[in-house]
């Protein structure tokens, strides 16, 4: 966070408050290190979609990717996983907190054939709802670590507690290969629908 | 070629205590909207909420966890943060991601990360999931307190387009 004015916090009035950060933006995005790579808004229906990141290693450190999706599956919510290199071996750990309002739950998974992140929107969801993800890969290119990625989203499609959560996720991939693509595929054999969004942002360190 | 992320619409500091902070005729050129908002109430217990397109009559349902709870609540506004109020002397940060909000075949979904350096005991660290139920397209953003009061001098709002 950068301090870019003192007018509020009283260095002339000696006003008093109790945030050093007073008058100035609690975050200020920096134009110059975060860009849009790449996007895909599904025309037709898609059980996945798959980015080439294999040139990007050079220019970012970071990679973001939003998503705003629907399954067709029939249910109220639905997860994604989240997979390098088209690895689908038990190579993948997660973990994760929610609420669906009424109650909070934590979760970790063995070892697992992707990172899971959750919710998007299903087929009994409300009409023309899509649930969010926001879904940082950290360090991904890097060749001495794991791969981890940390989320946050959810969904208010239904009045239950299927159909309404917001969750943080945290996975990794056990692997040092740095990689050169990243997929997101709908869990439980469905498919995204047309309209889904997703978008590959790079930050440069 | 890669574009910059983020641009920055507008950014408003109150200079003195204002009823609402409004952001209007919103461009449709952008993915996403980022509202970053660092905000002080004048009335000791209060809450800073926050609507689109005037729009005061649609329900806005959320689900929300903070420290030691979780709430859904379904309000005409929502809130930018749910847990508590924001007491006199104490700003709260919030950062807003509006997804897609210029889509026309889909429902505005937010995603809602706060915090308050509040000193009651439920220390304010909290995210939300909320929802604007319409299919129209964000061409504004209101900001104002829910008892109807004013946001305090000091407090900062600025609104990004997102690619």
């Amino acid at each position: 966070m950068a301090f870019k004015s003192l007018a509020t916090s009283g260095i002339i009035n000696f006003a008093k408050y109790q945030n050093a950060l007073v008058g100035n933006a609690a975050y200020i995005p920096d134009p110059t290190s975060d860009f849009l790579i790449t996007e895909t808004v599904l025309s037709s229906q898609s059980s996945s979609i798959s980015f080439d990141i294999s040139s990007l290693s050079s220019t970012y450190k970071h990679l973001q990717i939003r998503v705003v999706a629907r399954s067709d599956r029939a249910i109220a919510s639905d997860y994604v996983r989240v997979r390098f290199n088209g690895d689908t071996g038990a190579n993948y750990s997660w973990h994760n907190l929610y609420t669906d309002g009424t109650n909070s739950y934590s979760e970790y998974s063995a070892p697992e054939t992707g990172m899971h992140v959750e919710r998007i929107a299903a087929a009994n969801s409300a009409t023309n709802v899509f649930g969010v993800a926001i879904i940082d890969l950290l360090d991904v290119f890097s060749n001495n670590k794991y791969k981890t990625i940390k989320s946050i989203g959810g969904v208010y499609g239904a009045e239950d507690s299927t159909g309404r959560r917001v969750q943080l996720h945290s996975g990794n991939w056990r692997s040092l290969a740095v990689p050169t693509s990243v997929s997101v595929t709908v869990g439980g054999g469905s498919v995204f629908v047309t309209g889904s969004r997703f978008s590959l942002y790079g930050i440069k360190a | 070629m890669a574009v910059a992320q983020y641009t920055q619409l507008a950014t408003k500091t109150l200079a003195s205590n204002a009823a609402t902070v409004t952001f209007s005729s919103i461009p449709y050129t952008y993915r996403d909207l980022m509202l970053v908002c660092y905000v002080k109430l004048v009335n000791g217990s209060d809450y800073a909420t926050l609507r689109f397109n005037s729009d005061s009559s649609s329900s806005y349902p959320s689900v929300t966890a903070w420290g030691s709870s979780q709430a859904y609540i379904s309000d005409t506004r929502i809130y930018l943060r749910v847990q508590g109020y924001t007491p006199v002397n104490s700003y709260l940060t919030s950062i807003v991601n509006i997804m897609d909000y210029s889509a026309t075949d889909k429902q505005k979904s937010l995603i809602i990360r706060a915090n308050t350096n509040d000193t009651i005991s439920e220390l304010g660290v909290e995210m939300q999931v909320a929802k604007w139920p319409s299919t129209s397209s964000v061409n504004s953003l209101t900001i104002n307190a829910y008892s109807g009061g004013n946001l305090a001098a000091g407090s900062t709002f600025s609104l990004y387009g997102v690619k």
